[in-house]
């Protein structure tokens, strides 16, 4: 009986643990989300972009003032736009929010006394009807389990 | 030789800190020698007084963009990382052993580099015993703060601070006072370097204190000899429990005559966990408040510097003055170093918003909220402890993770800013130099991905140490082990409420609104 139930909970947390790798490595299906991010002296707006994992993003950055860059820490990938004569008012960035998490995006482009401390959040939701079934495996065996006990 | 009385045998042995593991550097014979050369201090000293005589050079004749000054990289980026990640945790006071600040002072009111010369310049008075505490350093580490939007961001204005800070400020003070009574009382950076040493690896204690209490008479460590000065910053060592306020500056090494002084490498000690033996110097709320002031404007400047508020980064910011709009066309490059300079004015409005987040937000709110906490324990330990006294003791338990928050804050300045200061060591005053070939290397943040991984770790070391902490001055405060743990409860939910917080502001975006 013992041995019936430390397998059988071994059985469901290898479901679980599966369920959980096999949610993070797959790339889920998302949608496209476009945001138009005006960057200025020493502020984007907006300041935070909320998307969900396996989402593709297209930013669009302008200037209201002078040159400006966008940089995404953890995705470390980036852009910029010179505000010069002949040079394109407006540059997209586009790249799919494979990696959940919350990650800071600053200014690249030296634009005055503050720039280093131009930044944003980009906020990268994870995939919650994965991360629900992952759960919800976790829970039954959880509940499995400890019935196996009770019965015991 | 006097006898020891039963009360000090007895207050010796209880001092006796338990320790994990406990080495004394001086057995080390180069590092003996050292400490014992009446040259050390100054040869420790000078490099950098000369780093900061460049420092203070570039701040007004460097480049005026911040992120391409060297005063700007090496103060608040290479200095302020090195002292939170290395020199304090496994240092403590290690830094005032070297620091060039106090030197001008401290040379005028020798009257010598090296020698020894009893009769100090100067008027040579005591420190008033009022403020034998540290709310001065508290008052001048919170004024710093209020200006540190600028000081990290305008060179001229870190260049202020500077010449106050090594030049006007310890040519007073010195020549006023006797000793060290600057480094112990006023300075802004001392204040918080004592707080954290208690934490860290190293520390100063005499072998055996026996000795120092059976040498009667004459003291030689408290007033000096030949070979070297009376302590400077007022301690006697024979007393030594805490690192708070022993600067390591080696002069009871050269001093003692009994060969009794260790400068341990330590792990563990109990420097958090208890009073001052027998000084006048008794934790009060002058610490407390101190690890307040560190506790929240760690969190405080992680939102502001790298957080999603840009109102509060512009109110942080007291030179208000954005440059293209005033100058009133557009401005492609808004570094002209006239312009610059003349159109930025002074933002009372900021400032004073700013400064009301500060002193709010460290002086009020932080501890409100500690002392709803330490009423619960006192509540709960059901012993008769006045609530002062659980106040201050069950403050010191906030130490590990505040240094820990600090540490999560320097790694990630340095590590995305880390390549300005590869480019800045190539070209230190913007001549147009290359020493190292990076002065054109640009911007590029390294190993983002581990960041937060690395921020982790800290706030998880600094809740076990913290848990620790609240639990063995839980032990020391209360007379049996069960009301010790209950009382112990409810500090370390405040631990586990202010690592939340911190990780909230780095992992989950501090977005709190």
């Amino acid at each position: 009986m013992k041995a019936r139930v430390i397998l059988l909970a071994l059985v469901v947390l290898g479901i679980s643990v599966l369920t959980i790798s096999s949610a993070q490595g797959t790339s889920p299906k998302g949608t496209i989300k476009e945001f138009t991010v005006i960057a200025k002296q020493w502020e984007f707006d907006p300041s935070v972009i909320e998307v969900n994992q396996g989402d593709t993003i297209i930013i669009r950055l302008r200037s209201a003032d002078v040159s400006h860059g966008l940089f995404i820490e953890g995705y470390d990938i980036g852009t910029a736009i010179i505000t010069k004569e002949g040079w394109p008012r407006e540059r997209v960035l586009k790249f799919v929010a494979d990696k959940p998490g919350v990650f800071t995006f600053r200014c690249n482009v030296t634009c005055g006394p503050y720039h280093p401390f131009m930044t944003g959040k980009l906020i990268v939701k994870p995939n919650n009807p994965e991360r629900g079934i992952s759960l919800f495996a976790i829970i039954l065996g959880i509940a499995v389990t400890g019935y196996y006990i009770a019965r015991r | 030789m006097a006898e020891v009385s039963e009360e000090v045998k007895d207050a010796t042995a209880k001092g006796e800190a338990k320790y994990f593991f406990r080495y004394d550097l001086l057995r080390i014979p180069i590092i003996r020698w050292l400490f014992k050369l009446r040259a050390y201090q100054f040869i420790a000293i000078f490099p950098n007084f000369l780093i900061f005589v460049a420092l203070i050079y570039a701040a007004f004749f460097g480049s005026p963009v911040g992120n391409s000054n060297l005063t700007i990289l090496i103060m608040w980026i290479v200095w302020w990382a090195a002292l939170m990640l290395i020199l304090v945790p496994f240092g403590g006071r290690i830094w005032c052993q070297v620091c060039p600040i106090p030197a001008i002072g401290e040379w005028l009111q020798r009257g010598t580099f090296v020698g020894v010369r009893h009769k100090p310049i100067g008027l040579g008075k005591r420190w008033p015993k009022k403020f034998d505490n540290i709310w001065l350093q508290n008052a001048s580490f919170l004024m710093v703060s209020s200006f540190i939007g600028v000081l990290v961001t305008r060179p001229w204005v870190s260049g202020v601070l500077l010449v106050i800070l090594v030049i006007i400020l310890p040519i007073i003070i010195f020549l006023i006072f006797r000793g060290r009574a600057f480094c112990r009382y006023i300075c802004p950076i001392s204040g918080f370097i004592g707080l954290y040493s208690m934490f860290s690896t190293l520390e100063l204690r005499v072998k055996n204190r026996e000795t120092c209490i059976k040498h009667v008479g004459y003291k030689d460590c408290i007033r000096g000899n030949d070979k070297g000065y009376g302590c400077p910053w007022f301690e006697y060592p024979g007393n030594l429990n805490r690192n708070a306020y022993c600067g390591l500056c080696t002069e009871c090494i050269k001093t003692c005559p009994f060969d009794n002084i260790a400068v341990n490498f330590r792990i563990g000690g109990e420097d958090l966990f208890v009073d001052p033996w027998y000084g006048i110097k008794k934790r009060g709320l002058d610490e407390a408040y101190k690890t307040f002031i560190m506790a929240t404007l760690a969190i405080l400047y992680a939102i502001v510097f790298a957080g999603a508020y840009p109102w509060l980064r512009e109110v942080s910011n007291v030179l208000g003055g954005k440059v293209a709009p005033l100058i009133g066309k557009a401005v492609h490059v808004p570094f002209d170093k006239k312009t610059n300079l003349l159109i930025e004015a002074f933002s009372l409005q900021n400032y004073l918003t700013f400064l009301g987040i500060i002193l709010i937000s460290t002086l009020v709110i932080a501890p409100a909220l500690f002392a709803a906490f330490a009423y619960l324990s006192k509540i709960l330990s059901g012993r008769d402890v006045s609530f002062k006294r659980v106040f201050i003791n069950f403050s010191y338990a906030l130490v590990p993770i505040s240094l820990m928050a600090w540490g999560a804050f320097s790694i990630y300045i340095l590590l995305i800013n880390g390549s300005y200061v590869l480019r800045i060591l190539s070209d230190p005053f913007n001549l147009g130099w290359d020493l190292f070939g990076t002065a054109h290397l640009k911007w590029q943040p390294y190993f983002t991905w581990a960041i937060p991984y690395i921020q982790m770790a800290f706030i998880a070391a600094g809740v076990v140490f913290s848990t620790r902490a609240a639990h063995e001055i839980s032990l020391r405060m209360f007379d049996d082990k069960k009301a010790a743990i209950r009382a112990a409860i409810p500090i370390v939910a405040a631990v586990i409420g202010y690592a939340l917080i911190v990780i909230h502001v780095w992992l989950g975006g501090g977005v709190f609104l």
